[in-house]
Parts: C-alpha cells; sequence; structure tokens
C-alpha cells in the first residue's frame, strides 16, 4: 500500500515540480539533440581508447556517420519509458530525493495535501490560459 | 538466457550489440566492402556506449536522465531495457550465440 502511495506521489510530485513530458514528439527532440550533440563532439574527438585503435580501413568519419544511423534506435527503450509519462525531466532529482524521503512516512495526509496544490496550479494555469 | 539476471550494464551491452547486429546491413555500405562485420562490432559498440552514457550515465558523467530524474528514471529506463530485449528475444539470442563463438575461437 506504502508503495503504490509512493508512486502516486511521485507521479503528482512530478506534475507539480516540473515540465510535463510525455509527449513522445518533445522526448525524442531532447534524445535528438542530445544524440546531435554527441555527433558534434565525435566529429572532434573519439572516445578513449577508440582513437589509438581504429581497426584499419575504418575512418573517423565512417564511424561518426555510423553511430548517427544507430543514435536514435539505440535510444528506442528510453524513449518508450518517457513516453509512458513516468519520468518527467522538467523534475530535478532533489525533487525526486524528496519524493523518495517520503516513502517510509508517506500517509493520506501528503497525499491531500499534494492533490489540493496539484488543483491549485491547474486553476491557475486554466486563468493563466483563459487571460491570454 | 534469463534476463532477470541481467544488471543494467549487461542490458545497455546487449541491446547495443543487438542494435548494432539488426543495422548491419546499413553499417556494411557505410563502411564499404573489405570490413569485417566484428571490426564494425567492436568499434560500435565503444561509441555506442559511449553515446547511452552521455544521455544514460551518472551525474558526474553528465548523464541526462540522472539528472533530471535521478535513480528513479534510471530504475524505469532498465525497466524498458528489459522489455526490449524481450520483444527482441530471437535477435538478443543469435548476438549471444555470436559473441560466445568469438570468445570461444
Amino acid at each position: 500500500m506504502v508503495q503504490n502511495y509512493s508512486i502516486v506521489t511521485k507521479k503528482l510530485y512530478m506534475d507539480i515540480g516540473g515540465i510535463h513530458m510525455n509527449e513522445t514528439e518533445k522526448i525524442s527532440e531532447l534524445m535528438r539533440s542530445v544524440l546531435d550533440d554527441f555527433i558534434q563532439s565525435l566529429s572532434k574527438d573519439l572516445p578513449l581508447g577508440l582513437s589509438e585503435d581504429l581497426p584499419e580501413g575504418i575512418s573517423h568519419e565512417k564511424v561518426t556517420e555510423a553511430v548517427q544511423m544507430i543514435g536514435m534506435p539505440l535510444f528506442e527503450p528510453m524513449l518508450v519509458a518517457f513516453s509512458k509519462g513516468n519520468i518527467n525531466i522538467g523534475a530535478t532529482s532533489e525533487a525526486v530525493e524528496y519524493v523518495d524521503s517520503l516513502t517510509s512516512q508517506i500517509d493520506a495526509t501528503h497525499l491531500k495535501r499534494l492533490r489540493q496544490i496539484r488543483r491549485q496550479q491547474a486553476l491557475q494555469d486554466k486563468d493563466g490560459m483563459e487571460v491570454q | 538466457m534469463n534476463v532477470d539476471d541481467l544488471n543494467p550494464g549487461m542490458m545497455s551491452n546487449l541491446v547495443t550489440d543487438t542494435v548494432i547486429f539488426q543495422h548491419m546491413a546499413e553499417l556494411g555500405d557505410i563502411f564499404g566492402d573489405g570490413i569485417s562485420s566484428n571490426d564494425i562490432r567492436k568499434v560500435l559498440h565503444q561509441a555506442g556506449m559511449a553515446l547511452l552514457g552521455s544521455l544514460l550515465g551518472s551525474e558526474d558523467s553528465g548523464g541526462v536522465v540522472q539528472k533530471a530524474t535521478g535513480t528513479y528514471g534510471q530504475k524505469l529506463v532498465a525497466q524498458e531495457y528489459k522489455q526490449w530485449i524481450i520483444e527482441n528475444k530471437d535477435d538478443v539470442e543469435k548476438v549471444v550465440e555470436i559473441l560466445q563463438s568469438m570468445n570461444e575461437s
């Protein structure tokens, strides 16, 4: 039971604490930018160990090209994990640590308070949208 | 192979090798004739693991997931890696066989 509360609380806290990112497109964008950064650094320097040990006939440029091709498929399982909405990239690790610390002492009062905050936040967001 | 016995490091190793295996035909086109698939695997395995580390690695090594979500996010991602291995079981088993025969030779 405590475990279930913990999962719900984590989800609630993350919804409040950061930008909710359970949209595949946004996550995909984030991963593509990580891949682009990696490719950029790879085009300058190969990872340690590889630079001195490239087999004959394999050039630095070809390695970069190949990583560009397999990069997104390598990220696929992560993309699925994010898109299930269980992980919110906007939440800081401090927020997660805070929620983790609640696991042992979670009770209905905490949950009620979190729900209140979430409702208030949703109302504020709604008001903001109406003003615009 | 029992997927429950794999730790996150072993899972990312296996996923990296299997993705390389699944794309071997296209990778062969990039590298051209005369390069062995084993050489392609060796090089890309190292580069692929570095790439995964940049997203999934520890906070110290600049992993985005760890920085943003802590170990909670990492655990969830590990679950999805496990699921991926189960869904791609046939390819994963072929890769394990290839790796084992390479180790034996």
